[in-house]
C-alpha cells in the first residue's frame, strides 16, 4: 500500500506533459520539505538581524568555513550546474578550465592579497571601496551598473530556471517563477545576509549530495575513467574531448576554437580575476567573516571545493558523451524530440536516480537556483541601500532606517526580477545580452579596483574615465561581433572562435582599454595626498597581523597547498 | 557589542582579542548552521532509505544500475551524516 503510494507517478501535479523526468510523490515530498526548511531558517534568523551590520554583513560573525561554503554556493547556481554540464558535453574537458585556471588563482589572490584591503577599510561593498578610494562618481557608476545588472541577471536566471522546470517536470512557468521568488524574497527579507548565508550552506550540501551519485554510478557503468575515454573515442572518432591543454596550440585543434593564450590571459588573468575579486555577489560573503584570518581563509577553503566541482559538473557531461545512446544538439538547431546540450545533467539524473534520489537531485537544482537568486537579491539590497540610497538620497538616517530600507529593497528587488523574467519571456535573445553585458562590466571593473588598490598614483578622474571607457569598449566589441561576423577574426584572433572564446578575448581587450585610459588620465591629473589613502592602497597601509598561528592554521600555507593541487590537476589531465 | 570589540573585529585589534562567539548574540543563543544541515539530511536520509527498502525486490526498471541499490546506501549515508550533525550540533550540546 505504502509502496504504491510512494511510487505512483504524480502526474496530477503536472500542468503540462510530457516532461523529461517523471518524478513520484516521494520526490515531490522531498521538494516540499526543502521549501519549508528554507522558510523556517529565514524566520528563525529574523530575531537575530536587528542592526545594519547584522542585516547586510551577517553581523560579521561568520567563521571561515561558513563564509567559504556560502561563497562557493552563491556561485553554484543551478544554471551554472546545468550550463557547465552542457558545455562539458559540447567542449569536453576544456570546460574544466573555467573551474581551475579560471577560478583557483583568482580565489587565492582574493584571499591573500585583496581581502585585507576590503576587510580593514570597513566597507560594505565593492562600490563602497571605490567611494573610499576614489569618489562618488566612480562608485556611483559601478553601483548603478551593478544594481541594474544584478537584478536583470536575477530575473533572467529566474526565467531560465522556470523554463528548465517546464522542460524537466512539466511545471507551469508562472507557478515556478512566483513560488520560488516568493520563498527567496521572504527568507532574504526576514533574515538578510544571515539567512542568505545559512541557506547557502544548506544548499551547498544539498547540491553535492544530490549530484554526486551521477559521476559515481556513471564511472561504474563505463568501467572507470579509461573505459569512459575509450567509449568517447568510439562515439566521436577523431575528436579530443579529454585533454585540457594538448589541443590548445592552434585555434582549430580543439572543440572550442580557442588558443592557450586566450585561456591563460583572457580567462585566467582577466575574466576570472574580475569575477572572483570584484563581483560583489561573491565578495560580500567573505566580508561577513568574523576576523581577518577568517576573511583570508574563506576563499582559500572555497578554492578546494571549487576544484572539486568538475567532478559533479564536468564529469557528468563527459560521461554523457560516453554512455548516452543518442547525440545531443545545440539549442539553435534542436528539432522536436531532440535534447539540447543543456539537458545533459537532468538526462543523467533520470538515467541513474530512481524515486527518492530523483527528488534529491531536483532539489539540488532548485537549491542551486535559489542560492544564486538569494545572492543576487542580498547583494542588490546592500549596494542599493549603502552605495546609492545613502550617498545620493538620504545621508544621515538611523541604522534602523537603513535596515528597513534593506528589507524593502530585497522585496522590490525580487519584484523587479520577476518583471525582468517576464521581459525575458517575450524577448528570448535578451538572455544572451544580459549575461554577456554582466561579464563585460566586470572585466574593466577589475582593472579599476586592482590599479587603485596597488598604486597610489591612480587618481579619481583616471578611475572614472578608465572604467567608463572599458565598459563602453566591451559593449562595442560585443555588438560588433554579434552584427558583423567578420570582426570575430579580428577581436577573438580567429574566425573559428566559438562564443565562449569570443567572450574571453572581449574581456581581455576591455580590461586593457580600462587600464590604458586609467593610466593616461591619471598621469595628467593630480593624485590624492598619501595620508588620505591609508588603509586603502598597498604601500600606504600596514596590513594588521592575522595573529601568530601555527603553520597549519595560516591562510598562506593552505593557499600554497591549494595551488599545488591545482598544478597537479593540470598535469594529470594535460 | 561594545564599540571597542566592534573596532577590533573590523580589523583593528589582534585576532586573539576578537572574542566573538556567535552564541553571544543579543537575540539569544543561535543554533549553528550545521544543525540545520543535519536536520534536512536526516529527514531526507530516512525518506530515501525507506523508499529504497520498499523497492528492494523490484528496483525501478527505467533506471540504469538499479541492481546496485543506490537508493538504499545513499539513504543510509544521508541518515548517518544527518544524525551525526543533529546529535553533535543540536541545542542539547553545550
Amino acid at each position: 500500500m505504502i509502496t504504491h503510494f510512494l511510487t505512483v507517478p504524480a502526474s496530477w501535479l503536472l500542468l503540462a506533459a510530457p516532461a523529461t523526468l517523471s518524478p513520484h510523490l516521494v520526490d515531490f515530498a522531498i521538494i516540499v520539505i526543502y521549501f519549508l526548511m528554507v522558510l523556517g531558517i529565514g524566520f528563525y534568523l529574523k530575531r537575530y538581524t536587528k542592526s545594519g551590520q547584522d542585516f547586510f554583513l551577517a553581523g560579521r560573525e561568520m567563521t571561515a568555513w561558513v563564509a567559504g561554503l556560502s561563497f562557493m554556493s552563491a556561485n553554484l547556481g543551478s544554471l551554472e550546474l546545468m550550463g557547465w554540464a552542457g558545455s562539458a558535453y559540447e567542449y569536453g574537458i576544456l570546460a574544466a578550465h573555467w573551474y581551475w585556471i579560471g577560478a583557483i588563482p583568482a580565489m587565492l589572490f582574493l584571499g591573500i592579497v585583496m581581502m585585507p584591503f576590503y576587510y580593514i577599510c570597513k566597507t560594505h561593498s565593492v562600490p563602497g571601496y571605490l567611494e573610499l578610494r576614489f569618489d562618488h562618481a566612480t562608485s556611483g557608476l559601478s553601483g548603478i551598473c551593478f544594481a541594474v545588472m544584478t537584478i536583470l541577471m536575477s530575473g533572467v536566471n529566474m526565467f531560465a530556471m522556470a523554463v528548465v522546470m517546464k522542460v524537466l517536470l512539466g511545471w507551469n512557468i508562472h507557478f515556478s517563477i512566483w513560488v520560488s521568488s516568493i520563498v527567496v524574497g521572504v527568507y532574504v527579507a526576514a533574515g538578510g545576509l544571515f539567512s542568505a548565508i545559512f541557506n547557502e550552506v544548506v544548499q551547498f550540501f544539498l547540491i553535492w549530495f544530490g549530484a554526486l551519485l551521477i559521476p559515481i554510478i556513471g564511472l561504474i557503468e563505463s568501467h572507470g575513467w579509461h573505459g569512459m575515454v575509450a567509449r568517447i573515442h568510439a562515439n566521436f572518432p577523431g575528436q579530443d574531448f579529454t585533454h585540457l591543454w594538448r589541443g590548445l596550440g592552434h585555434f582549430n585543434t580543439n572543440p572550442m576554437g580557442i588558443h592557450w593564450t586566450g585561456i591563460v590571459f583572457g580567462l585566467g588573468m582577466v575574466t576570472s580575476m574580475g569575477y572572483w575579486t570584484t563581483d560583489f555577489l561573491v565578495v560580500q560573503r567573505v566580508m561577513s567573516a568574523k576576523d581577518l584570518r577568517a576573511a583570508k581563509m574563506a576563499p582559500v577553503i572555497a578554492s578546494f571545493f571549487k576544484m572539486a566541482v568538475p567532478f559533479i559538473v564536468i564529469l557528468p557531461g563527459l560521461l554523457a558523451l560516453a554512455v548516452l545512446p543518442f547525440h545531443l544538439v545545440p539549442q539553435s538547431v534542436a528539432k522536436a524530440g531532440e535534447y539540447t546540450y543543456n539537458a545533459v545533467l537532468p538526462l543523467m539524473l533520470g538515467r541513474y536516480c530512481g524515486p527518492g534520489l530523483l527528488g534529491l537531485g531536483i532539489t539540488a537544482l532548485i537549491a542551486g537556483f535559489m542560492a544564486g537568486m538569494a545572492g543576487n537579491v542580498s547583494a542588490f539590497a546592500t549596494v542599493w541601500t549603502y552605495d546609492l540610497y545613502r550617498p545620493f538620497m538620504r545621508k544621515h538616517a538611523s541604522d534602523a532606517h537603513y535596515v528597513a530600507m534593506g528589507r524593502w529593497s530585497s522585496i522590490v528587488g525580487i519584484l523587479v526580477s520577476i518583471g525582468a523574467a517576464y521581459v525575458a519571456m517575450h524577448f528570448a535573445s535578451i538572455m544572451d545580452y544580459v549575461q554577456a553585458l554582466f561579464s563585460f562590466f566586470i572585466a574593466p571593473l577589475f582593472g579599476t579596483v586592482i590599479l587603485g588598490m596597488l598604486w597610489k598614483r591612480i587618481t579619481s578622474k583616471g578611475a572614472f574615465w578608465g572604467l567608463l571607457a572599458g565598459t563602453l569598449a566591451s559593449i562595442t566589441m560585443f555588438l560588433l561581433m554579434r552584427f558583423d561576423p567578420r570582426s570575430v577574426a579580428v577581436i577573438a584572433l580567429s574566425p573559428h572562435a566559438k562564443v565562449m572564446a569570443q567572450n574571453v578575448y572581449q574581456a581581455l581587450w576591455s580590461w586593457v582599454v580600462c587600464v590604458l585610459v586609467t593610466l593616461i588620465v591619471s598621469s595628467l591629473t593630480q593624485p590624492r595626498p598619501e595620508q588620505e589613502l591609508v588603509g586603502l592602497v598597498y604601500g600606504c597601509t600596514d596590513i594588521p597581523s592575522e595573529g601568530h598561528y601555527p603553520l597549519l592554521k595560516r591562510p598562506i600555507f593552505w593557499a600554497g597547498v591549494s595551488f599545488a593541487v591545482f598544478l597537479l590537476l593540470q598535469w594529470i589531465f594535460w | 557589542m561594545d564599540p571597542e570589540t566592534r573596532n577590533q573585529r573590523e580589523g583593528g585589534g589582534p585576532p586573539h582579542l576578537v572574542a566573538i562567539d556567535i552564541e553571544e548574540h543579543p537575540g539569544g543563543r543561535m543554533l549553528p548552521v550545521w544543525f540545520f544541515v543535519g536536520i534536512i539530511f536526516l529527514i531526507y536520509g530516512v525518506i530515501i532509505l525507506i523508499t529504497g527498502l520498499l523497492e528492494i525486490h523490484h528496483p525501478p526498471a527505467t533506471v540504469m544500475a538499479a541492481e546496485l541499490h543506490p537508493t538504499i546506501w545513499w539513504g543510509a549515508i544521508l541518515t548517518a551524516l544527518g544524525g551525526f550533525y543533529v546529535f553533535y550540533f543540536g541545542p542539547w550540546r553545550n
